[in-house]
């Protein structure tokens, strides 16, 4: 069994070895002539506008969350679901109630809307958050600012948006 | 505290696998290597007695333990290098053939016999290409990102029994340590697109990271159900617990249960490997090429090479555990070598079945929207995935037995209940497939010329 996973280690290093091995053979043949256009990180041709590393999403967070719990789940049914037939009704019976209190937490974000990937925001549900009446916010940040929208002709008139007192576009 | 959560469970599940395999006296794999039987063979063989005896020697000295070990472990990785290479390079050009048919064209057919050698050609063209690492990317990581992806494909075929006594290591934990290596890959890949400092990069990255850590949960609870079935976590112990009914008591007939998590598992093994619909931190109409957008010539070539890796090995983990791995009805007719050569040949064979199956549905279906990507794998992957997992665990403790001790009519509801099910099915999708086709107004919308051309 040591043997088993002294090889697991061996594939493991080879692995790492096969790539730099083959990257080091490719450097004798290939041509190596950098420019800075040539290095400059690709954006469709554009000036690199900012750089990339900048503050991400919350919802990933979230989702690393989650499945943190669900994973741990699994860690711990696999040794049960080896036995589940051996012990019987015991093991049915206690792998259930491990399976119903998770199924609970699942059920828990479900209502509370974490598993949504575009939030949408409902008071009259229990637990859930009470925001601002807004348009979902798209993946890179918040809904385009009023002007711009306005500028392609799709935004509302800042007449309407003083008189109905509404954010956003409608 | 992670490390001795995980040791406990090793220990302990190490423990229960040994009763269990006991109990169901299945024949757990002997403990030398056919590896080390082959460096003992050529200590022992003519040769090598010749050249002891010209240094004075009776006979070749026995090599230390560890380094037996390591030249042993040696050959087995050569072999799954070169396994590896030629399983990639034949599904990428089996994708491009796939997809030359399905659009109504060729497809690569010019380099070798039917373009056999295109991949081969496209890999030595990338190997001369020059190398870029952009200015402001995280050199280090950057170097090590394709390596630690193509370390962790590798380290996963580790575990696959190609054939009876002829896997590279039959390790006793095969099913969670897929599942976890597999994960290793996903750091790979954000490692990748963090350290590039490209923004298409990072988006791909992330989409990524989330998608995978999403499939991630349905796909370990419906890899549960053949545990539970089977007893063992073993992939080769497994595979010979399917070898019944002449090679076709697969786990697929010992639970009715079973089909819908391979279902499951499928589904959850696309958006796993990133393949269509769930291609998201690829998709090119958006983000260019995902985490890899920086990457170039043969670096590239790794992902590219991991990506089809993957997709054979999730197939394998598929076939191994769901589909009886090496065992078909009839193959225990032959004996010796040419049995463990079918034994081999049955097994990619029936691999490469799913990953024609992955080719397939990728050219076939359109891609997901991301939140609908995100939201079916908690949403409805993981509570049917648990509904299997009940259903089956019911069912094995209601059985009370091991398959083979079970009433005759008890094995036999299984396997007429999955033809039955596959029988309406094929029926229903030929009934609809004849009334679409005999439908004139949506061809014409779609080809319009073509069924102007038919008239």
């Amino acid at each position: 069994m040591y043997f088993d996973y002294f090889n697991v280690f061996v594939f493991l290093t080879t692995g790492l070895l096969f790539v730099f091995a083959n990257m080091i053979v490719g450097g004798l043949v290939r041509p190596q002539k950098p420019t800075p256009e040539k290095l400059s990180p690709y954006e469709c041709g554009e000036d690199v506008i900012g750089d990339s590393w900048i503050r991400f999403d919350i919802r990933f967070y979230t989702t690393a969350l989650i499945y943190l719990i669900f994973a741990v789940e699994i860690a711990f049914l696999f040794p049960w679901a080896l036995v589940v037939r051996e012990i019987g009704m015991l093991a049915l019976v206690e792998g259930f109630t491990f399976v119903a209190i998770l199924l609970l937490g699942l059920v828990y974000v479900w209502v509370k809307g974490d598993l949504d990937w575009v939030k949408t925001y409902n008071a009259s549900v229990k637990g859930g958050t009470e925001v601002e009446d807004r348009p979902a916010a798209d993946i890179h940040g918040g809904p385009l600012p009023v002007e711009l929208l306005q500028a392609a002709g799709v935004g509302p008139t800042i007449t309407e948006q003083q008189t109905k007192g509404e954010k956003g576009h409608s | 505290m992670s490390a001795s959560l995980a040791l406990s469970l090793w220990l302990q599940s190490a423990r229960l696998q040994q009763q269990t395999g006991a109990a169901l006296g299945s024949t757990t794999a002997p403990d030398s290597n056919w590896t080390l039987d082959l460096l003992e063979w050529v200590r022992t063989s003519w040769l090598s007695t010749k050249l002891a005896g010209l240094a004075g020697m009776d006979q070749a000295p026995a090599l230390p333990t560890w380094a037996a070990a390591a030249i042993g472990a040696g050959i087995a990785v050569g072999i799954v290098i070169g396994f590896v290479s030629v399983v990639a390079m034949f599904s990428i050009w089996l994708e491009r053939r796939v997809a030359g048919r399905i659009q109504s064209r060729i497809g690569p057919n010019r380099v070798g016999p039917f373009g056999l050698l295109q991949s081969l050609a496209d890999g030595v063209k990338l190997l001369l290409k020059e190398d870029i690492i952009p200015s402001g990317a995280d050199r280090k990581l950057f170097v090590l990102a394709p390596a630690l992806v193509m370390a962790s494909a590798l380290a996963m075929f580790a575990a696959v029994p190609m054939a009876d006594g002829a896997g590279f290591t039959d390790i006793n934990l095969g099913v969670l340590f897929i599942v976890g290596i597999s994960a290793l890959a996903t750091i790979g890949v954000i490692m990748a697109g963090w350290s590039s400092n490209n923004k298409w990069a990072l988006y791909g990255a992330m989409r990524e990271a989330a998608q995978v850590v999403s499939y991630e949960v349905p796909l370990g609870i419906s890899l549960l159900v053949p545990v539970i079935v089977g007893g063992t976590l073993e992939l080769g112990a497994a595979s010979r617990l399917q070898s019944g009914w002449g090679g076709s008591c697969w786990f697929l007939f010992q639970n009715p249960f079973v089909l819908p998590a391979f279902v499951l598992y499928f589904i959850a093994a696309l958006a796993e490997n990133k393949r269509a619909p769930f291609d998201l931190p690829e998709s090119e109409s958006e983000l260019v090429a995902g985490f890899h957008t920086e990457y170039s010539g043969i670096r590239f070539s790794f992902f590219f090479l991991e990506e089809y890796a993957a997709m054979f090995l999730m197939s394998a983990v598929g076939t191994a555990l769901f589909l009886g791995g090496w065992n078909f009805p009839g193959i225990d007719l032959l004996k010796g070598g040419w049995l463990i050569a079918a034994q081999l040949a049955v097994f990619v064979v029936k691999s490469m079945f799913l990953v024609l199956l992955m080719i397939w549905i990728r050219w076939t279906l359109p891609r997901m929207r991301v939140d609908q990507v995100m939201v079916m794998g908690y949403k409805y992957l993981t509570p049917l995935s648990l509904i299997c997992v009940v259903g089956a665990s019911v069912w094995e403790v209601w059985a009370a037995v091991p398959f083979h001790e079970r009433p005759i009519w008890m094995q036999l509801f299984t396997p007429v209940l999955v033809f039955g099910v596959c029988a309406v099915l094929g029926a229903m999708l030929r009934k609809q497939a004849i009334e679409s086709a005999a439908q004139p107004t949506t061809r014409s919308r779609i080809a319009p010329r073509a069924h102007a051309a038919a008239h």
